[in-house]
C-alpha cells in the first residue's frame, strides 16, 4: 500500500503531538526531511531508513526544499509486520503547536506519503490480521471516549474479552449442533445421543448469556455515548441558571422574564468520573407563543429520551401542573430539585413531595444556584442513576456498539425460535438451519463472518489518524 | 507420454478411436459413460473386470442421510443409479422421518450380483458406448508446455492404443491397492480382483499429485450359520418411494415383499478379543499409511477412540435375494483372519457362524482433488476428468454424483460447450464438488447433510426440481420426461396456490381434526394452508374439511405440504442462498497476481495463487484464507471496477 500519515493525536493544543505514516519504504520516504542528531543506538550519522524496528532517534525535522528547521523531534521506527498496522510505520513526536504539526504534515505529503484516508490506520491493521473485527471496533470507542471509564470498558473489548464470551457461547451451539447432527447422520445407531434435553439446555443457556451481553449495552452506551441528563421544570424555574453553573459560562440567556429559553441547549461534562450531556429545555407550560410551544414539544421529548431527569420546582411553583407533567415521564427517572431555596421554600413542599412519591419519584432536595447550597446533591443524583443503570465496574464485559446488541438479540430470537422447533416436532434440521442462523449473527461479531458492507460501514466511522 | 511415443512400443497397435474413453466401470465411470453416451458422443468404457462392473465390494446398500439425495440428484440429471437401484432393490427404508423434512433420506439394501447384471445390461443396450475389458496403464497426453498437457488417449496393458478427445478416469479403490489382513498383504484389488498398475504413475509423471488413502470391509458369513432369533430385526418400509423420478411419475412404487435386516450389539468378548491383538493391528503398528475414512471408522477404531463406549452396533445385511451371504455393517476390521474367527464369534447369534469373505483393508492411490477445476476437469492435463475414489471421496452415490458431473463436462468440452458447474446451492452434487475442489481432504470424503449450507432446499423430494432442468441442458432428459416434469411442478403450484385461498371455519369436523394434534380450533375461517403450517397437522389429515381438492399424487402433495409447512424457513434459506451467489458472482480475473494485492497475508496469497478460484465465493473456502483477506479481495475487486489501482503500483 502507498504510505499515508495524519496526525495521531488530538487537534486541540498539547505539549507535544504524535504523526504517523505507514506504508512500505515509509522511512525511505522520510529520510530527506529527517536530519538524524542521535540513535538510540548512539549513532549520529545514520539515514531514518537505516533504522531498524522499535529503535528511536533525536532529529531535526527540516523542509528539504527549503532546508529551513520545522522543529525538533523524536522519530521512532516500526518494522512489518511488527507494528500497528502491519506494514513499515513511523511515529514523529514533534512539538504540539498546530502550525509545526501542519508544516510537518505539508513536507510528508510532499515526499508522497499521503493523506489518510478515515480509519485507515486500523483498516490496514484488520486487513494485516493484526486485529479482528471487534479489536477494531474497540480501537474506534478508544478513540471516542472521552472519560476514563469508558476507555476502561472499551479496553477490555479490545482485549477481545467480548470475542472470548461470544466464542465460548458460540463452541456450546456448536456441541449442540453436533449433537443433532449426529442424530441426522447415523438415523439407524441407537447409540447416538437422542438427549433433545440437553440440547435444550445449551440453547437455553447461551441464549441467556447473549442476552446478558446485549443488555449490557445499556451501560456500555452509557460509557460511550454519555448519560444524557435534562433539566426540565416550568418557565422560570432556574434551569438555565443551573445549567451556567454547571458549564462554568453562560451558554444559556438568562433573564427574569418567563420563557426565555426557547430551544434545547446540550454540553457535555463529567461528573464523578461520569461522561453527561446536560440538556436544558424550554419551560413547560402551556404556551401560545408558536417557537415557544415547539421548544415544549422538543423539552418533552429530550426529558424522555433522557437517562436522568432533573426537575425544577420554584417556590411559587403549583401543584397541579406538575403532577401532570411527571404522569408524561418515567417517574423513576425523575429527581426534584427545589430550586432558588435561597429565595424561600415552596409552600406545598410537603404536598407535591406526597404527590410525586405516590407517582413513583424518589429523588428530592432543596438547592440554591446561586448561593451554592446543597449543590453537591446533583453529582449524588447522576451516580445512583448511572450506578441504576448499571454503568459502573468498567472491567466487565460491556456490549459497546448497537450494531452488537442488535446482532445478539436476532441471535436470541433465533435461538427462541429453535427452542419451539424443538417442542413443536417441527423437525431437528429445521432447529439446525436456524441455530446456523444464530451463529451467523454472532459471526458477524467476531469477524468470523465476513459482510462487505459492514466493513465499509465500520471504518468509514474511524477518524483519521488511527 | 504422447500417442506418438506410445505407438514406437513394442508391439503396440492403433486400437480405435472415440470422442470420450471413460477408465473404469464403477459407479462413477458408469454414469460418466452413460451421460457422454447419451449426449451422443462416440464413448468406450474401459473396466478390468466385466463380471464386476457396478460392483458393490462393500455394503450392499444403496441411499442413507445425504447419500439417498445424492441417488435422486444423479436420476433428476438423467443418470442410472436411481434406476438400476430401483430394479434391485430387496428392502427400502426411509431414514430420519421424524427429523424434518431436509434429512429424509431413501436407503435401499441391494441384490448385488442383479445390480452389477443389470447395470451391465443397461449400458450394454446404450447407443454410442462400447464396453471394453481391458486394464489400461497409461494417460497419453500431449505436452503444451509450461507444465500443462492436453489428453490424447489410453494405452492398455496388451499395448492397444486408444484415441481420444477426453478422459475420465474412475479408478475407485483399484490404482497400486494392496489389500491388508493384519501381517498379511495382497496386492490386490478389492475383492479379490485385479488392481490398476501403471495408470497412477503415468498421471504423476504430468505432475498431477499423487496421495494414498485407505478404507476397508467387513467380513461376509453365511446366514444359514447365524441364529436370528436373538437379534433385534428391521423390516423395510413398503410406502417409500422409488429412487427414479421416472418411476415416481410414473406410479410405481417399491417392492411389498421385502427382506429383513437384523442388528446385534458387540459383547464384552468383541471388545477382549481387540484389544488382546492390537498389536497385530496393521492401523497401529503402523503398516498402514494411508489415511481412513474418520466416518466409517474400523471397529477396532471405534474401540479405541470411543472409550467410553463398551459396546457397539452391528448390522447384518443380505447380499441378495440367491444368495446366503450376510454383510456385517460396522464391523470392518484390518486384523489378521484367525482374529476376525474369534471375533465374528463372539457377537450374540454368531457364536457359529462361518465366514465366506474375510475383512480388509485397502490401500490406494488417488489423485489430489484441489488440482481440478469444478468442472471435475483437470488443471493440469485439458480433457482429463476425474470422479469418484480418485478424487478423494468414498461411497458409491458420491462416486456416481461425480460420474455423471465429469460424463457431463467431458461431453460438452468434447463439444466445445462451457461446462455445467453445480452450485451448493443446487444440490449435495455441487457441494461434493465443491468441497472437493476447493478444500481438498485428508480423508476418504463421505457426504452427510451438515456439509450442505441449504439443507432445506436441498431435498430428496425436490431433486427433480433443482437438476432437471440441469440435466435437460446437458441433452440427457428426454422430451417426454422433460414435459411430465413440467407438469409435475404446473400441479404443485397449483395446489400450493388454491391451499392458500381455500378457507374453512372452525367445523366440528376441523375441531375434532385439529384436537387429535393438540391443536386450539381457530376462533374464525382459516385457510388450508395456514392449518398445515400447524405443528402436528398434515395434507392428509386435512382431507375431510377440503373436499374439492383434486385427486394428485403423494410426490405432489408431499411438495406442496413441505412448501407451505416450511415458507419461513424457506424463505430464510432462499435469502441465504442470495448472498452465497452474490459471492460467488463476483468473478476473480484468472490473471490476478495475487503477490501484487497488498494486504493479502503470505499465506492466503500462496493459496489463492496455487488454487486460482474462480469467484470471491470460492476463494472464501479456500483453508488458509481469512475473512479478512476476502475483504481485501472484495476492495481489490471493487477498485477493478472503479479504475483506481490498489494494487501498490
Amino acid at each position: 500500500m502507498e504510505p499515508f500519515c495524519a496526525l495521531s493525536t488530538p487537534s486541540g493544543v498539547s505539549g507535544i503531538a504524535v504523526i504517523r505514516a505507514s506504508g512500505e519504504g515509509v522511512s525511505l520516504k522520510a529520510d530527506k526531511a529527517v536530519k538524524i542528531l542521535r540513535t538510540t543506538g548512539e549513532r549520529t550519522d545514520a539515514a531514518l531508513s537505516s533504522l531498524g524496528g522499535y529503535e528511536s532517534c533525536y532529529a531535526r525535522f527540516i523542509d528539504p526544499e527549503t532546508n529551513t528547521t520545522i522543529d525538533d523531534v523524536v522519530v521512532t521506527v516500526f518494522k512489518a509486520p511488527h507494528s500497528y498496522t502491519g506494514e513499515d510505520m513511523i511515529e514523529i513526536s514533534c512539538h504540539g503547536g498546530q502550525a509545526v504539526r501542519q508544516e510537518i504534515l505539508r513536507v510528508l505529503y510532499a515526499l508522497g506519503i499521503r493523506p489518510a484516508l478515515p480509519g485507515e490506520f486500523t483498516k490496514t491493521a484488520f486487513i494485516n490480521g493484526k486485529m479482528d473485527l471487534t479489536e477494531a471496533e474497540a480501537v474506534m470507542n478508544v478513540i471516542s471516549a472521552d472519560s476514563a471509564r469508558a476507555l476502561e470498558a472499551s479496553n477490555t473489548q479490545l482485549m477481545g474479552k467480548l470475542k472470548e464470551r461470544i466464542t465460548q457461547a458460540e463452541d456450546k451451539l456448536y456441541g449442540a449442533l453436533s449433537s443433532i447432527e449426529m442424530m441426522i447422520e447415523f438415523p439407524e445407531h441407537d447409540d447416538t445421543p437422542e438427549n433433545t434435553k440437553r440440547i435444550e439446555d445449551i440453547l437455553k443457556g447461551v441464549r441467556e448469556e447473549y442476552m446478558r451481553l446485549a443488555q449490557s449495552f445499556g451501560r456500555g452506551r452509557l460509557l460511550t455515548e454519555r448519560m444524557k441528563i435534562a433539566i426540565l421544570g416550568l418557565p422560570n424555574s432556574g434551569k438555565s441558571t443551573l445549567l451556567n453553573f454547571l458549564a462554568g459560562f453562560d451558554r444559556a440567556i438568562v433573564t427574569d422574564v418567563p420563557g426565555t429559553t426557547r430551544d434545547t441547549l446540550e454540553f457535555n461534562t463529567e461528573i464523578e468520573g461520569i461522561p453527561v450531556t446536560f440538556v436544558d429545555t424550554a419551560g413547560i407550560r402551556e404556551t401560545e407563543d408558536s417557537i415557544e410551544a415547539m421548544g415544549v414539544k422538543l423539552a418533552i421529548g429530550a426529558a424522555n429520551e433522557a437517562d436522568l431527569v432533573l426537575y425544577l420546582i420554584a417556590p411559587e411553583a403549583p401543584l397541579e401542573n406538575i403532577k401532570e407533567t411527571v404522569s408524561g415521564l418515567d417517574a423513576s427517572k425523575v429527581c426534584v430539585l427545589f430550586s432558588k431555596s435561597d429565595a424561600g421554600q415552596n409552600p406545598l413542599k410537603e404536598q407535591i413531595e406526597a404527590e410525586l412519591v405516590a407517582q413513583g419519584v424518589t429523588g428530592f432536595a432543596s438547592v440554591s444556584v446561586k448561593e451554592e447550597t446543597n449543590t453537591d446533591i446533583i453529582g449524588k443524583f447522576v451516580k445512583q442513576a448511572y450506578e441504576k443503570a448499571g454503568g459502573l465496574n468498567a472491567s466487565d464485559i460491556t456490549v459497546l456498539s448497537s450494531r452488537h446488541a442488535d446482532l445478539l438479540k436476532s441471535a436470541c430470537g433465533k435461538l427462541d425460535e429453535a427452542l419451539a422447533i424443538l417442542r413443536d416436532d417441527l423437525g431437528v434440521d429445521v432447529c439446525s438451519q436456524v441455530i446456523r442462523s444464530a451463529l451467523d449473527d454472532s459471526g458477524l461479531i467476531t469477524g468470523r463472518v465476513v459482510s462487505d458492507e459492514l466493513v465499509e460501514n465500520i471504518f468509514s466511522r474511524f477518524c483519521i489518524g488511527k | 507420454m504422447d500417442i506418438n511415443e506410445a505407438l514406437k512400443i513394442e508391439h503396440s497397435y492403433e486400437a480405435g478411436q472415440y470422442d470420450v474413453a471413460v477408465v473404469g466401470a464403477g459407479h462413477a465411470g458408469c454414469e460418466a459413460a452413460h451421460a457422454c453416451a447419451a449426449m451422443g458422443l462416440n464413448t468406450i468404457l474401459f473396466t478390468l473386470h466385466l463380471d464386476s462392473l457396478a460392483n458393490l465390494p462393500c455394503n450392499p446398500s444403496i441411499g442413507g442421510t445425504a447419500k439417498g439425495q445424492i441417488v435422486r440428484e444423479v436420476d433428476a440429471l438423467g443418470g442410472v443409479m436411481g434406476k438400476v437401484a430401483d430394479e434391485c432393490l430387496i428392502q427400502m427404508r426411509m431414514l430420519n422421518r421424524t427429523k424434518g423434512p431436509a434429512v429424509h433420506s431413501p436407503r435401499a439394501q441391494m441384490d448385488r450380483t442383479k445390480y452389477s447384471v443389470a447395470m451391465k445390461k443397461l449400458l450394454e443396450d446404450t447407443d454410442n458406448l462400447d464396453i471394453r475389458q481391458a486394464h489400461v496403464t497409461a494417460l497419453l497426453a500431449s505436452d503444451e508446455g509450461d507444465g500443462k498437457y492436453e489428453v490424447t488417449g489410453v494405452m492398455t496393458e496388451s499395448k492397444a492404443v486408444y484415441r481420444a478427445k477426453a478422459v475420465v478416469i474412475c479408478s475407485g479403490t483399484y490404482m497400486e491397492s494392496r489389500t491388508i489382513r493384519g501381517e498379511v498383504i495382497i496386492e490386490s484389488g478389492p475383492d479379490g480382483l485385479p488392481r490398476s498398475v501403471g495408470l497412477s504413475k503415468s498421471l504423476s509423471e504430468l505432475g498431477i499429485p499423487v496421495l494414498r488413502f485407505k478404507t476397508g470391509t467387513p467380513v461376509r458369513v453365511n446366514a444359514n450359520t447365524i441364529d436370528f432369533s436373538q437379534m433385534q430385526v428391521q423390516e423395510g418400509e413398503t410406502d417409500c418411494p422409488p429412487f427414479s423420478f421416472d418411476n415416481e411419475m410414473q406410479g410405481k412404487g417399491v417392492p411389498s415383499e421385502q427382506t429383513p435386516c437384523y442388528s446385534v450389539w458387540t459383547s464384552p468378548e468383541t471388545r477382549e478379543v481387540i484389544f488382546d491383538n492390537m498389536d497385530r493391528s496393521p492401523l497401529y503398528s503402523g503398516v498402514i499409511k494411508g489415511t481412513g475414512p474418520r466416518y466409517c471408522p474400523s471397529i477396532e477404531d471405534k474401540f479405541v477412540k470411543f472409550q467410553d463406549k463398551t459396546r457397539h452396533q452391528i448390522f447384518i445385511e443380505p447380499m441378495g435375494n440367491n444368495t446366503k451371504e450376510m454383510y456385517l455393517q460396522g464391523f470392518s476390521t484390518s486384523l489378521p483372519e484367525d482374529v476376525q474367527v474369534q471375533m465374528v464369534h463372539s457377537l450374540p447369534g454368531l457364536e457359529n457362524a462361518v465366514i465366506q469373505r474375510s475383512a480388509y483393508a485397502i490401500e490406494y492411490d488417488l489423485i489430489e482433488p484441489t488440482t481440478l477445476k469444478s468442472s471435475l476437469e483437470s488443471k493440469i492435463v485439458a480433457g482429463l476428468f476425474t470422479a469418484g475414489q480418485i478424487n478423494g471421496s468414498s461411497g458409491y452415490e458420491e462416486a456416481a454424483g461425480q460420474g455423471i458431473v465429469a460424463g457431463i463436462n467431458a461431453g460438452r468440452y468434447v463439444q466445445g460447450k462451457d461446462a455445467i458447474i453445480i452450485d451448493r446451492s443446487q444440490g449435495y452434487i455441487g457441494v461434493l464438488v465443491d468441497d472437493l475442489v476447493t478444500k481438498g481432504t485428508n480423508e476418504p470424503y463421505r457426504m452427510m447433510t451438515s456439509r450442505a449450507e441449504y439443507r432445506l432446499f436441498l431435498r430428496y423430494d425436490n431433486a427433480d426440481k433443482r437438476l432437471t432442468p440441469v440435466g435437460y441442458e446437458a441433452g440427457l432428459i428426454s422430451e417426454e420426461r422433460y414435459e411430465a416434469f413440467k407438469r409435475k411442478y404446473e400441479a404443485v403450484a397449483s395446489e400450493y396456490d388454491r391451499l392458500t385461498k381455500t378457507f374453512t371455519g372452525p367445523t366440528p369436523q376441523l375441531v375434532q381434526i385439529l384436537e387429535s394434534v393438540d391443536q386450539v380450533p381457530p376462533s374464525s375461517g382459516v385457510s388450508m394452508a395456514e392449518l398445515i403450517r400447524r405443528p402436528g397437522v398434515t395434507y392428509d389429515m386435512l382431507a375431510p374439511v377440503d373436499k374439492d381438492r383434486p385427486q394428485l399424487t403423494s410426490d405432489i402433495t408431499r411438495e406442496v405440504e413441505t412448501d407451505i409447512k416450511y415458507e419461513g424457513y424457506l424463505k430464510l434459506e432462499e435469502e441465504k442462498i442470495n448472498k452465497f451467489t452474490k459471492l460467488e458472482k463476483k468473478v476473480l480475473p484468472s490473471d490476478i497476481d495475487y503477490s501484487k494485492i497488498t494486504g493479502l497475508r503470505l499465506e492466503a496469497r500462496q493459496k489463492l495463487d496455487k488454487m486460482k478460484p474462480v469467484s470471491l465465493g470460492q476463494a472464501s473456502r479456500i483453508s488458509g484464507v481469512s475473512p479478512a483477506d476476502i475483504t481485501v479481495l472484495l476492495v481489490y475487486l471493487e477498485s477493478l471496477k472503479g479504475g483506481a489501482d490498489v494494487s501498490g503500483n
